[in-house]
């Protein structure tokens, strides 16, 4: 076995926060890998016969007001839901780091102007900025994620400045200052390892917050497009059925949960990993 | 001014940023050295001693061009004079491992390029120079004791062949027995290669075992220079007296 490998095995033993990260991030992996080949239904495929029924054996997720199989559309939807998060944190938290991090560096004028222009961004509610990307670029889930991500450049621009400021004064900086280590070498390579922990939880937070996000735009219909849906939007068309049919709405919010829940396990278990 | 110098600091007045300064008020800097001169000879050990804030930090930062805001001169006959911080424990980056720490100063070397092989060498030679097991290139900073952390820190110093290290209280983190077996290895490094050594320690016994000159500092002002045993026996001015006396000495 490899030395990975064996680490791995060590970690998942001692580490239940890793072990249930792995194992409810995996299910959810599982349902969407399956869901790229192969569906119980076709996911647009309509039913009016059997309309909003609840859980079978025909359909273990029962159906959605047209009678499309709900399963069938989860596993469609949290891919989108998957890659529109996801998209979202690499785009805010790379874009984030870098701006954050030579912010905090080199400080001075740079550091004040930028600062300034995040904080102006700060003053609008993300969604909103949202909103004023997409109503530039036009709707879709291209514009969704990039406005998105642009959205959430400015909470990882502020949380790594912070971090680097804390660290930018440490002895360990200024030894290897003393040792002729360039100012791009000092950043990327001696002080951003030291603030990953806090870059990952930041990223889990804001995977978090980009799934709702995104569930709050498909509502207001800039998201995804039907036929199609994200887990976002299924949610949001299912309350007006909460209490007729409580299946349609308590699946897709289920995975979104577990989806969320694996994410967090999973960085808490890698924060501690050993 | 003899050929044998390594370091010659003339007429050397420091300043630091006002951090509580008031928007209008006009102090913008403080300053923190005044009129400092000292000259450091090659293979010799200079002691710098004195109170809490007198100083002596400032001093050797300036000397390796961490605090730049200076006026006056900094002679040094050789480059890139290297430093062991005070605290071990913040002074090693904690996400790296021994190995990594000890060859980054060749990888970021501009004077030359280290083949692997070479680096792999003298991290080894560095290694046996102060005294550490080689179990522990691959742990981390946080897995080891103050005093191996101690030795860790002069091992980098060291990587690159200094001629004058400047040592930042390197044992007052320490507790007494680790800081005898620092201090010892530090003598030995300065006998065995000659190089110039800075020492800053408010511990008057440490300078007088280890030092060949003292300069004696308070308030940003050098109080008495002069050879360590001399000084001892007579010290001209007040306060350098009542610092031998507050150390029990005379």
């Amino acid at each position: 076995m490899s030395k990975v490998g064996k680490k791995l095995k060590k970690n998942m033993r001692d580490n239940p926060y890793l072990a249930a990260g792995l194992v409810i991030t995996g299910m959810v992996l599982l349902l969407i890998i399956v869901g790229l080949f192969w569906t119980p239904y076709e996911p647009t495929a309509m039913n009016a016969k059997e309309k909003l029924s609840g859980i079978s054996l025909r359909h273990p997720m029962g159906t959605d007001n047209m009678g499309r199989d709900v399963l069938s559309r989860v596993m469609y939807g949290s891919r989108i839901t998957l890659f529109i998060a996801m998209g979202t944190v690499a785009i805010g938290a790379f874009a984030g780091t870098i701006i954050g991090a030579v912010t905090g560096y080199f400080g001075g004028m740079l550091d004040e102007v930028m600062m300034r222009i995040i904080d102006a961004m700060f003053a609008f509610p993300s969604i909103l900025l949202a909103l004023v990307i997409i109503s530039i670029f036009g709707t879709g889930w291209v514009q969704l994620l990039v406005s998105l991500g642009i959205a959430f450049v400015p909470s990882f621009a502020r949380i790594v400045r912070g971090e680097v400021l804390r660290c930018r004064n440490m002895d360990y900086v200024e030894n290897a200052r003393l040792q002729g280590v360039s100012d791009l070498r000092m950043i990327f390579v001696h002080i951003l390892p030291n603030i990953k922990g806090v870059l990952a939880s930041a990223i889990l937070i804001g995977f978090n917050n980009a799934v709702l996000a995104e569930a709050g735009l498909s509502y207001l219909g800039v998201g995804s497009q039907p036929p199609y849906a994200s887990l976002g939007r299924m949610l949001s068309d299912a309350q007006q059925y909460m209490f007729t049919t409580p299946s349609y709405v308590l699946c897709p919010g289920i995975v979104i949960v577990l989806m969320v829940l694996g994410f967090a396990f999973l960085g808490e278990g890698i924060s501690r990993w050993k | 001014m003899s050929d044998n110098e390594v370091l010659r600091v003339t007429d050397l007045n420091v300043f630091y940023k006002n951090r509580k300064r008031k928007l209008f008020s006009n102090n913008k800097k403080i300053q923190a050295l005044f009129d400092v001169n000292v000259a450091v000879e090659e293979g010799e050990v200079l002691a710098i001693a004195g109170e809490s804030g007198s100083g002596k930090s400032t001093l050797a930062r300036a000397i390796v061009g961490i605090n730049r805001d200076y006026t006056g001169e900094i002679w040094q006959k050789y480059a890139d004079p290297q430093m062991v911080f005070q605290d071990p424990y913040s002074s090693l980056n904690p996400s790296k491992k021994v190995r990594w720490l000890l060859e980054e100063p060749l990888r970021v070397d501009r004077t030359r390029k280290w083949s692997p092989l070479e680096m792999d060498k003298r991290v080894y030679e560095i290694l046996e120079e102060v005294e550490l097991p080689v179990a522990l290139l691959d742990r981390y900073p946080s897995q080891l004791s103050g005093g191996q952390r101690q030795r860790v820190c002069i091992g980098m110093a060291l990587m690159k062949s200094p001629k004058l290290l400047i040592a930042d209280e390197p044992v007052s983190a320490l507790d007494v027995t680790i800081q005898a077996q620092i201090l010892e290895l530090l003598e030995n490094l300065h006998k065995k290669h000659g190089i110039s050594i800075i020492f800053i320690s408010h511990d008057l016994r440490v300078v007088y075992k280890i030092s060949d000159h003292v300069l004696i500092m308070k308030d940003g002002r050098v109080v008495e220079y002069g050879e360590t045993r001399q000084l001892y026996r007579s010290p001209q001015a007040h306060y350098t007296k009542s610092l031998l006396k507050a150390a029990g000495i005379v």
